[in-house]
């Protein structure tokens, strides 16, 4: 009787958790996962990809591995170094332009997918409010914009995709023509699906997103790179967000609408970049 | 009943559970997740006493709705309600065998489902294909979910001497020699 009282007691007070700190289980639950899904990242890392070495009888596919993290972060590096030289550019002409906010990139291993429900088009990262993460800061690949950061513990945060139905993103289409300007639209997520054609199933085939709100009197030609347009409070100016496909009047003909299919492949997603800005909002 | 060893064994079966749940990631081939919470909590609801098997279920609930980004009580509630359907068909399912796990954990994804979908103010998804293509996929994950998570959990309370096996032909079923 005693010690059903007590389960008593224990099965209230985890009600009550759950009602009024329900943000605190979150974290708590992540944190107590951490360390056992960052195992299995290192074991991959390491264990399982000499192993695969030895079984290739070539040293090359560790060397191979390690190398492609490099050139990841290169090519990272090269981004941001090109797009701060046309900013140079740009502000040269301008003059008395404020200097951009600090920010850096920070590598960090994808730990699981989707979580446990697998509702929203999400992934954990093994890097968290420790490593300068907040919510907020955008996460990208060298092939483009992955998604935002929603929702932080000290070290882990989840990470909205682009995909994901409840995504909005600022976004421009890069050059697209003389005389029309800049077009701007905001971009929503799609969800994923399988591909309707059965021979692809077992290809990770992502609905195209929806980029919303482009001006009516312009037709943008197929395979445009659309890119974030540095308006809204996240995403900065300039990165990748995928490719035009096909557009079309929207139903009360007021603006256009394209489908626009995303540059990077999230199903493939191993490793990311956080941009942790130090104060303020992005630099560019 | 000793509470010295249900607390630490749940606390256990339902971290590992949720562990492997959110590793195994959902893909193009089988986009819903393998539900080794709700397996573990059905193991629960028909071994363990009431309050220890409703403990179960909120956690369970709890760390699915955490780990899943759900609204706070939207799997607690649904597991405490499948605990009491549970009881109601206590006489069919005389004991937390792997067969009566592995149907009722496939049954119950599907339930979860639908029943996330409702929370989430999601009605318009059930007339799509995908939707219901996604529901088709439940109840394999859950036949999955359910016999490993059975199985794990019978593993784990015969390790800890929660449950002590006992011959076939005494006629008393294993999982009620220590209520």
């Amino acid at each position: 009787m005693k010690q059903a009282k007590r389960w008593v007691w224990l099965l209230a007070a985890s009600l009550g958790v759950l009602v009024f700190w329900h943000a605190g289980v979150g974290v708590f639950s992540r944190e107590a996962l951490y360390p056992y899904e960052n195992a299995k990242v290192w074991l991959e890392r390491t264990v399982w990809v000499r192993l695969q070495a030895v079984l290739s009888r070539a040293r090359s596919a560790a060397r191979a591995s390690m190398l492609e993290r490099d050139v990841a972060r290169l090519r990272m590096a090269l981004a941001e170094t090109e797009a701060l030289e046309a900013e140079v550019a740009r502000l040269r002409a301008l003059l008395d332009f404020s200097p951009p906010i600090p920010c850096r990139w920070q590598a960090a291993p994808v730990l699981s997918r989707g979580g446990t429900a697998a509702v929203w088009q999400s992934v954990r990262l093994a890097k968290g409010s420790l490593h300068g993460v907040r919510k907020g800061d955008p996460v990208v690949v060298p092939d483009g914009v992955v998604g935002r950061v929603v929702d932080v513990s000290p070290h882990t945060c989840e990470t909205m995709l682009i995909t994901d139905p409840n995504s909005r993103v600022a976004c421009e289409l890069e050059t697209p023509g003389e005389g029309v300007g800049v077009v701007r639209g905001i971009l929503y997520g799609g969800g994923a699906r399988p591909a309707a054609d059965p021979v692809l199933t077992l290809l990770y085939v992502v609905e195209p997103l929806r980029l919303r709100y482009l001006a009516r009197d312009f037709e943008p030609p197929p395979r445009t790179r659309v890119v974030t347009s540095g308006l809204g409070p996240t995403y900065p100016k300039g990165l990748t967000v995928g490719y035009l496909l096909e557009s079309s009047l929207e139903s009360d003909g007021l603006s256009r609408e394209a489908a626009v299919l995303p540059a990077v492949d999230m199903a493939a997603l191993d490793e990311v970049f956080i941009l942790t800005r130090q104060g303020g909002r992005h630099a560019r | 009943m000793r509470v010295d060893m249900q607390l630490p064994v749940l606390a256990f079966t339902l971290l590992m559970a949720a562990l492997m749940q959110d590793l195994i990631p959902a893909t193009a081939a089988f986009p819903v997740k393998l539900v080794f919470l709700t397996a573990a909590a059905l193991y629960a609801a028909l071994t363990r006493p009431v309050w220890v098997a409703l403990t179960a279920a909120v956690w369970a609930g709890g760390l699915t709705d955490a780990l899943g980004g759900l609204p706070p009580l939207c799997t607690p509630l649904f597991l405490m309600l499948l605990y009491g359907a549970v009881r109601l068909l206590q006489r069919v399912f005389l004991e937390a065998g792997l067969l009566q796990g592995t149907l009722l954990t496939a049954a119950a994804a599907a339930a979860q489902w639908l029943w996330t979908r409702l929370w989430l103010h999601d009605g318009a998804a059930f007339f799509s294909l995908d939707s219901l293509k996604a529901l088709g996929y439940t109840v394999p994950a859950g036949l999955l979910a359910g016999f490993a998570g059975f199985a794990f959990c019978g593993l784990i309370d015969r390790l800890s001497g929660l449950v002590t096996p006992v011959k076939e032909g005494h006629g008393i079923l294993w999982a009620e020699t220590d209520r």
